[in-house]
């Protein structure tokens, strides 16, 4: 399905035959396409309630705090540099993720670290993933245990244990590192998020609509100066594992929608390479008059999946860029994590967030039955 | 309109006018023999074709200099400067280098009895066929013996055969009979007292109107024969090369002249005003509206008049992203047609016309207007003149002015303005729902865009009505005439060729306007290789 | 003669561009008076153009004070340093005895060839260019090096006749390698041997002009001129190599620039800029190196297309289609390009000002004629077009003064720019404009 010309359509003057056609046009179904211009986790703005023993330590200090003065010193100059690094990381190198080698990041429960600090405030942005918004006759979903933040206005709970673990390290906060890489990154092509919104009935009116969540290989079309270009045609993932389709409700221009398991494709190049994998994951979609649209994307992220894309890394130093220990993220995110509880040793293995969208109108192209598309587009 | 079938054998001497078959050729005296110089793309052809498209034509050429609107026309005053010549030269020095290299060799007809020494006998029957397809004739025996002399003194140099061997055929591409179109002619026997091109002229004329190229072995084996002088040899030959897949080779040539196409070399829009605007965009625009033409007039046989109301083309992403369309191909070109009472119909909305007569950050009514006039319709605008008072032409953003129209329309209550505006700014303000870059907008600035208007006469309400209003213009069929037989002469019509544009233009209606037929009906004339050297240019 | 090296450290620019520096002559290559190669020949004289196109704002460009010690108006603060060798010219008048004054074309063809031109952006006589050349530039690899800083080949106004206009070079990346590439010879080499294969092509090229009378024999006098062009060119080509063959002279200015980055031409004009910056460098390292005696730079085109980046227009609409402010008395968006324009003469200046040569700078060994074509673009006037004369011209030239011509005819100023220059010639121009009366004020 394509987006129809009555989308571009202003109803100004009666020999403008565009919106003729369109307002003739069988049942007025409508579909509207859009590209992800920013993904990112719906983190607190910086508030300092929320981290009231300060930032983590990122495993470098920690071990230099661990040492006798002198030797700290030594080890802190520039020259002992390469030392340092030698003695955090070795032995055995590295190697990819998944390989197990004597490494922190790679084996984070092998190792010992103080406890990472994790947010103490009260406030969180997200969604309330359990109660209250869940459609008629679904039941709650089990979860671990665990407190709900409020939300900004006070007005609903919030479930972003997520948040909670990463808020008070540096990189994971708003506009630092994470953040930035997820936007920069979509600009240079490194991965491509689309979403479609169909329905039987003129989208500027309340119903039921179906929407579609897709990777796509295409990079999304960038001017000079490194904004997103609106319009453009982007086919999504030739691989179904990275599409979605779910039914919602669209009620004065807000889509929510049901649950639904969801793997995109998420790529920093160099750093990471991962499937962004939610489970149970629920759309809240604002339709703005300008043809854009915002909102957020909630559930519950695999926490082996996360930890294993973003935390061991091939290169380590990451942990120290972005100033966090391994061992003490991965117990962390295992401690905290609420959502689909085994059902054997009843422990979570997937922990609720929700990330921010905000999207401008592109075609979403999807490929003809039986047919390969042969060109390859993004090359990693 | 076919008419009577020609009887086989009967050689028919239209000059007489005693052929059946609808409007005959009226005599006509011809014009002086032209010296035209290569232009950058029948250079380029002609080496992919002597030498192969592999070999690298590294350089910068020489602009060819348009004339009464036609680069072809311009082909037949321009000469090379020393600057020019200094790149020509590098050029062929390059191209000789490769045309002998290891990976060439083994097409090259014979082997030197040692690849350190001088070889007449071998450095002879190469340069004899690679002159003769860089002349366009056979070589003199002098012509042949002086680049066999330099290939053989520069084998001893160097002692290389095949270094050598390069100089020589360096020495052919830097010539003027290869640079530039030497036309010769002779007395014609079947008309006494009158001249004609001679056969290898006719062969040039040929393959550089319907192919955009140097004549292929093939033609000049028939001119050598004497075919292109009978009626039958040449009329199989046109066929020939009509009925080529080649033939879009040339089709494009002529529209990218004719069209102004060279001023796509030096197109950029505002980056913040139009940011989808890229380089990319400018490359797919002009590409797009060749194909269209292309698809048009050859593939579907089209009338000519429908490429100005058509809605099928070819577009890419990149143009997909301007015309907000979706395109499912990911790299590369796909057909589309744009549906009935789209604002999309016609040459005149696409981006290649749009975006090129325009300014980097807004559209131009003044502009496109002047390029319907001088392009599609062969009507001169003239001059302004120097001392013009722009100062009632507001800014895009006055509260007061909102459209172009409204802002043009202050400008023409200036009666020196009036004149000339009255001309172009009406047609143009036909295409105001499309913006500097293409791109369509049922508004600006928040007021309506009137796009209604008048072309000689026939009212328009929009673009695609003044695409149709061009369609049924009997200038617009009579100009791609004019601009074709200039093209393929290489000069204005000369005194005393009216008769014959009357009767090109009578014939194209009768073949429904199909561009193949006017071509084969310009190659297949007396006309189109009469000589006359004293005739002079028609006063314009 | 001491042996120091001839070769100071080259001293880096800013963003990669070309770099230059004055190596001081040694001392054993001159005369007493340093003024002179040690061979008795003065040092070589040069010539170029610098144009920028749709003129300026007469109240704000024209001193008010004649003679020397001109004051310095607000359009003209660029040249404030170097206005002891800079003549300014105003109030000569393009002549066109009713024909048509083609906007942006005719004054400049007036400039530039002493004619009133029939058709716009015809030159059909030659420029002065041409003609100094043809006087002063045959013994130098290049007669004559031609640029534009607006990325269009096609900006030139430097033509033989109207068949045989010289393209610009747009890209400063092209000229680099076209002088300073695979075939730069570098004068002051310690060694030299003859390139065997520079024989060959020659020899090429003079089996080329034997072709000549077959060809002539039968086309008529249009054609053969344009055939005799290009035979000329394939002699120019000829003699270039020919040079190539011997040691050339030593030339204690010249040093090879680093090559330029193949940065995107165009005409916005933060490229131009930087476009004439880089061409600017390699102008006058070529002609320090000797590479050529003549050029001819244009910074915009006549009709200026430059633009600024985010805005809709040009400087040409600008001129036409801007208010003049009532405040401030000119119209501000266009001037700022006049005022970019006269930044870049000054810039253009003050590089060829920094070679050191002899015991001056390559200033005062040339003469560049700097003019526009146009006086105020928004009416076309061609009456008092602009035109500066910078350098000392080896002397040959009273510098450093303001002349009003008194709406004498323009060819006046193109006569003396050939006396000057050595051109053997009393009378220059046609109808009104035919003068035999050099600008005095200047002539030494």
């Amino acid at each position: 399905m394509h987006a129809s010309p009555s989308r571009t359509c202003t109803i100004l003057m009666a020999s403008t035959l565009l919106c003729a056609t369109a307002m003739t046009s069988p049942a007025d179904a409508e579909t509207r396409g859009f590209v992800v211009t920013h993904f990112a986790l719906a983190n607190h703005d910086n508030d300092p309630a929320d981290c009231p023993d300060g930032l983590n330590a990122s495993a470098k200090d920690i071990y230099l705090q661990s040492l006798p003065e002198a030797e700290r010193a030594r080890l802190s100059r520039p020259e002992s540099e390469k030392e340092l690094w030698a003695l955090l990381y070795a032995p055995g190198g590295n190697k990819g993720p998944g390989k197990r080698t004597h490494n922190r990041c790679a084996d984070p429960a092998d190792f010992e670290s103080p406890p990472l600090k994790t947010v103490q405030g009260k406030i969180a942005e997200g969604m309330d993933l359990q109660g209250k918004d869940l459609p008629a006759g679904a039941t709650s979903r089990p979860t671990c245990a665990h407190e709900q933040f409020d939300s900004l206005d006070g007005a609903q709970k919030i479930d972003n244990q997520l948040w909670r673990v990463m808020g008070c390290i540096r990189g994971w906060k708003r506009g630092a590192d994470i953040e930035k890489y997820a936007h920069d990154n979509i600009r240079a092509g490194e991965y491509t998020i689309l979403v479609e919104v169909s329905a039987a009935h003129d989208l500027n009116k309340d119903g039921d609509v179906e929407v579609g969540l897709y990777s796509s290989n295409d990079q999304a079309a960038i001017d000079p100066a490194g904004n997103v270009l609106p319009d453009a045609s982007l086919q999504i993932d030739e691989d179904p594992k990275y599409r979605a389709t779910v039914h919602g409700r669209l009620v004065g221009g807000v889509i929510t929608t049901e649950p639904v398991d969801l793997r995109l494709h998420y790529r920093s190049a160099g750093y990471v390479d991962t499937d962004f994998y939610l489970k149970a994951a629920r759309l809240h979609l604002e339709l703005k008059p300008d043809g854009s649209a915002k909102g957020m994307l909630g559930g519950y992220y695999d926490v082996e999946t996360l930890y294993d894309g973003f935390i061991r890394q091939p290169q380590v130093v990451t942990s120290v860029l972005l100033s966090y220990s391994c061992p003490a993220v991965y117990s962390a995110l295992n401690q905290y994590a609420d959502g689909f509880p085994d059902p054997k040793t009843g422990k979570c293995g997937a922990i609720s967030t929700a990330f921010r969208i905000d999207a401008i109108p592109a075609f979403v192209i999807h490929p003809k039955a039986g047919t390969k598309t042969a060109d390859a587009a993004l090359v990693h | 309109m076919r008419g009577l079938p020609i009887k086989a054998g009967i050689v028919l001497t239209l000059a007489l006018g005693l052929s059946g078959c609808g409007p005959s050729e009226p005599k006509s005296a011809g014009g002086p023999p032209q010296i035209r110089r290569l232009t950058e793309s029948q250079y380029r052809h002609a080496i992919a074709d002597i030498f192969g498209g592999d070999i690298k034509v590294a350089g910068r050429f020489e602009p060819d200099i348009r004339a009464d609107g036609l680069l072809a026309v311009g082909s037949g005053k321009v000469t090379v400067t020393p600057s020019g010549f200094e790149q020509y030269d590098a050029i062929a020095q390059g191209i000789a280098l490769q045309a002998v290299d290891e990976k060439h060799r083994d097409a090259l007809p014979c082997r030197p009895a040692s690849p350190k020494a001088p070889d007449d006998a071998c450095a002879t029957q190469f340069l004899r066929e690679s002159g003769r397809l860089l002349f366009r004739r056979p070589l003199t025996e002098q012509e042949l013996r002086e680049q066999v002399e330099v290939a053989h003194a520069a084998t001893a140099t160097l002692g290389d055969f095949y270094g050598g061997l390069s100089y020589g055929l360096a020495g052919f591409l830097a010539a003027p009979e290869f640079l530039f179109r030497v036309e010769a002619a002779e007395p014609d026997p079947q008309h006494p007292g009158l001249l004609r091109l001679d056969r290898y002229a006719k062969a040039s004329r040929l393959s550089f109107l319907l192919w955009d190229t140097a004549p292929d072995a093939e033609l000049l084996d028939a001119a050598d024969r004497g075919d292109l002088d009978t009626r039958d040899g040449l009329k199989r030959e046109v066929d020939r090369m009509i009925a080529s897949p080649r033939l879009e080779a040339g089709t494009r040539a002529f529209f990218a002249d004719m069209l102004g196409f060279v001023a796509f070399d030096q197109l950029a829009k505002d980056a913040v005003i139009y940011p989808k605007f890229s380089l990319k965009v400018t490359n797919d625009a002009r590409e797009q509206t060749l194909r269209t033409i292309v698809d048009h007039l050859l593939a579907r046989k089209g009338d000519y008049r429908d490429l100005f109301t058509t809605r099928k083309t070819f577009l890419t992403r990149n143009l997909g992203l301007v015309y907000r369309v979706p395109v499912e191909t990911r790299n590369g070109w796909e057909a589309h047609e744009f549906p009935a009472g789209d604002p999309h119909a016609g040459l005149l909305t696409e981006i290649g016309f749009l975006a090129l007569h325009a300014h980097p950050g807004r559209s131009s009514a003044t502009l496109r207007g002047k390029a319907i006039r001088e392009l599609l319709l062969c009507q001169k605008v003239p001059m302004p003149p120097a001392n013009v008072n722009f100062s009632i032409v507001q800014d895009t953003n006055n509260p007061k002015f909102r459209t172009a129209r409204d802002r043009l329309t202050a400008h023409r209550t200036e009666p020196t303005c009036a004149g000339c505006h009255k001309i172009m700014d009406p047609i143009g303000l036909g295409l105001e729902n499309f913006d500097g870059a293409g791109q369509y907008r049922p508004d600006e600035n928040g007021a309506a865009i009137d796009a209604s208007g008048t072309l000689d006469g026939m009212n328009f309400a929009d673009a695609a009505s003044l695409g149709k209003a061009l369609h049924d213009d009997p200038a617009t069929t009579s100009c791609l005439v004019n601009d074709a037989y200039r093209y393929a002469s290489g000069r204005e019509i000369a005194s005393g060729e009216q008769d014959w544009m009357g009767y090109l233009q009578q014939r194209f209606a009768a073949d429904g306007y199909r561009f193949p037929d006017l071509l084969r009906a310009i190659a297949t004339s007396d006309t189109f290789y009469r000589i006359s050297p004293t005739v002079r240019e028609a006063a314009r | 003669m001491s042996t120091i090296s001839r070769r100071t450290a080259l001293k880096g620019m800013l963003g990669g561009s070309a770099v230059t520096v004055g190596v001081p002559l040694l001392d054993c290559f001159l005369d007493g008076n340093g003024a002179a190669l040690a061979s008795g020949a003065p040092m070589p004289l040069r010539f170029g153009t610098w144009f920028w196109g749709c003129g300026m704002t007469p109240a704000r460009w024209v001193p008010k004070t004649l003679g020397a010690g001109y004051d310095i108006p607000a359009e003209l603060e660029p040249i404030a340093p170097y206005k002891d060798q800079i003549v300014v010219l105003s109030g000569f008048q393009a002549i066109l005895e009713g024909r048509s004054n083609f906007p942006h074309s005719s004054g400049n063809i007036a400039m530039r060839t002493g004619v009133a031109a029939n058709k716009p952006d015809e030159f059909i006589d030659p420029t002065i260019d041409v003609l100094v050349a043809d006087a002063i530039g045959t013994g130098t690899r290049f007669r004559s090096l031609e640029v534009t800083c607006t990325g269009d080949p096609r900006h030139s106004y430097s033509s033989r006749s109207a068949a045989a206009r010289n393209p610009s070079e747009p890209s400063p990346l092209g000229l680099y390698t076209r002088v300073f590439g695979p075939e730069f010879q570098d004068p002051n080499a310690a060694e030299f041997k003859p390139d065997p294969r520079i024989m060959l092509r020659r020899s090429v090229l003079s089996a080329i002009k034997e072709h000549r009378d077959r060809l002539v024999r039968n086309v008529g006098a249009a054609d053969k001129a344009r055939l005799d062009e290009y035979f000329t060119s394939v002699r120019q080509l000829e003699q270039q190599l020919g040079l190539q063959l011997q040691k050339p002279p030593p030339a204690e200015a010249c040093a090879i620039p680093i090559k330029p980055d193949d940065a995107p031409v165009g005409t916005e004009i933060g490229q131009a800029v930087a476009t004439h910056r880089l061409n600017a460098q390699l102008l006058a390292m070529a002609l320090a190196c000797n590479q050529t005696r003549v050029f001819n730079l244009v910074f915009s085109d006549s009709a200026s297309s430059l633009r600024k980046a985010a805005s809709s227009t040009t400087h040409h609409q600008l001129t036409h289609e801007e208010q003049v402010d009532e405040k401030l008395g000119y119209q501000p968006e266009a001037t700022h390009f006049v005022e970019q324009s006269m930044l870049a003469w000054g810039e253009f200046v003050r590089t060829v000002a920094a070679i050191r040569e002899g015991d001056g700078s390559l200033l005062d060994h040339m003469l560049v004629f700097a003019h526009s074509d146009t006086q105020f673009a928004k009416t076309h006037s061609i009456n008092g077009i602009p035109v500066m004369l910078a350098g000392r011209a080896n002397g040959r030239i009273k510098t450093g003064l303001h002349v009003d011509g008194n709406g004498d005819p323009i060819s006046r100023i193109g006569l003396t720019v050939q006396q000057i220059m050595g051109v053997s010639v009393d009378k220059w121009g046609a109808g009104a404009m035919q003068t035999a009366k050099p600008v005095a004020e200047v002539l030494v």
